[in-house]
């Protein structure tokens, strides 16, 4: 890491603006994930906040348990057998 | 060639319904018309079949067609997306609820074991359901169904760069939503 690289100045707001890339596993590089894994163990208030919105993430996809009403199901069927 | 694609499409679309149902519910709030999206964007996706490449992603060509489906042909039916007063972005920040819930006296409970005890269904739902439309497409996308940035990019015809910044927004609201919700279950003071 470049210590002169302005983006590096604050690591608590480079990896709070990284937070739903990290959390998601998506988008970073191996590199960006170890360095944010990294500041997360020597920074704790970054480590709670991560942790608080990992929760929070979990809890709102689990509030969307959808099922297909079966009404819908059977019309999606007819189309797809007609043809 | 397109009886493969159609036999590939039975085989993996329809084990997407529910999924789909459900982006399709968060956006249209509403239960009947995100039946009719769903409908008609399998019967768009299998009049297009033959512009599905098989093998490539089958999941997000259909959100693609799902979410321009609503947006072209549901949408219109309705007013304007509404709008937030810039003020309510300034007062938004990323950790929001959190920051609030964490300024409490030392012996208040973890924040997170509140959120997750306090909070129900209901009120993540109402709190999403809150955001304005194109917030809460791209979080639904993104957070809920778990499309690549390119994906939603794609799915609502912007560049990343505003899919990024719809997404900041979105869940910086989401989260004041939550607080004033914290508020008045007297989680935090006012």
């Amino acid at each position: 890491m470049n210590p002169f690289d302005p983006k590096h100045w604050d690591p608590c707001n480079e990896a709070l603006e990284r937070v739903h890339e990290f959390l998601n596993q998506r988008e970073l590089t191996p590199q960006d994930q170890a360095d944010i894994r990294r500041h997360l163990t020597d920074c704790p208030p970054c480590g709670d906040r991560f942790d608080f919105e990992e929760k929070l993430l979990e809890r709102l996809k689990k509030s969307d348990p959808c099922q297909c009403p079966e009404r819908l199901r059977a019309r999606i069927k007819a189309l797809l057998d007609l043809t | 060639m397109n009886d493969d694609r159609r036999l590939e499409f039975k085989e993996k679309a329809l084990p997407l319904l529910d999924e789909l149902y459900g982006a399709a519910l968060r956006m249209t709030r509403n239960p009947s018309m995100a039946e009719d999206v769903v409908a008609e964007s399998f019967a768009r996706a299998w009049k297009s079949i033959d512009q599905f490449q098989p093998g490539t992603n089958l999941r997000a060509w259909m959100y693609r067609i799902l979410t321009n489906t609503y947006i072209t042909h549901f949408r219109k039916n309705k007013r304007e997306p509404e709008k937030v007063s810039v003020d309510a972005y300034e007062k938004a920040d990323h950790f929001h609820l959190y920051n609030k819930l964490s300024s409490r006296a030392p012996s208040a409970p973890d924040p997170a074991k509140e959120v997750m005890g306090r909070f129900t269904n209901e009120d993540f739902r109402k709190a999403l359901d809150l955001l304005p439309e194109e917030y809460r497409t791209a979080v639904v996308l993104f957070d809920l169904e778990g499309l690549s940035y390119q994906e939603v990019a794609s799915a609502l015809d912007v560049p990343i760069g505003t899919v990024r910044s719809r997404l900041a927004r979105g869940r910086a609201l989401l989260q004041t939503t939550l607080h004033q919700h914290a508020v008045e279950l007297g989680l935090v003071p006012a």
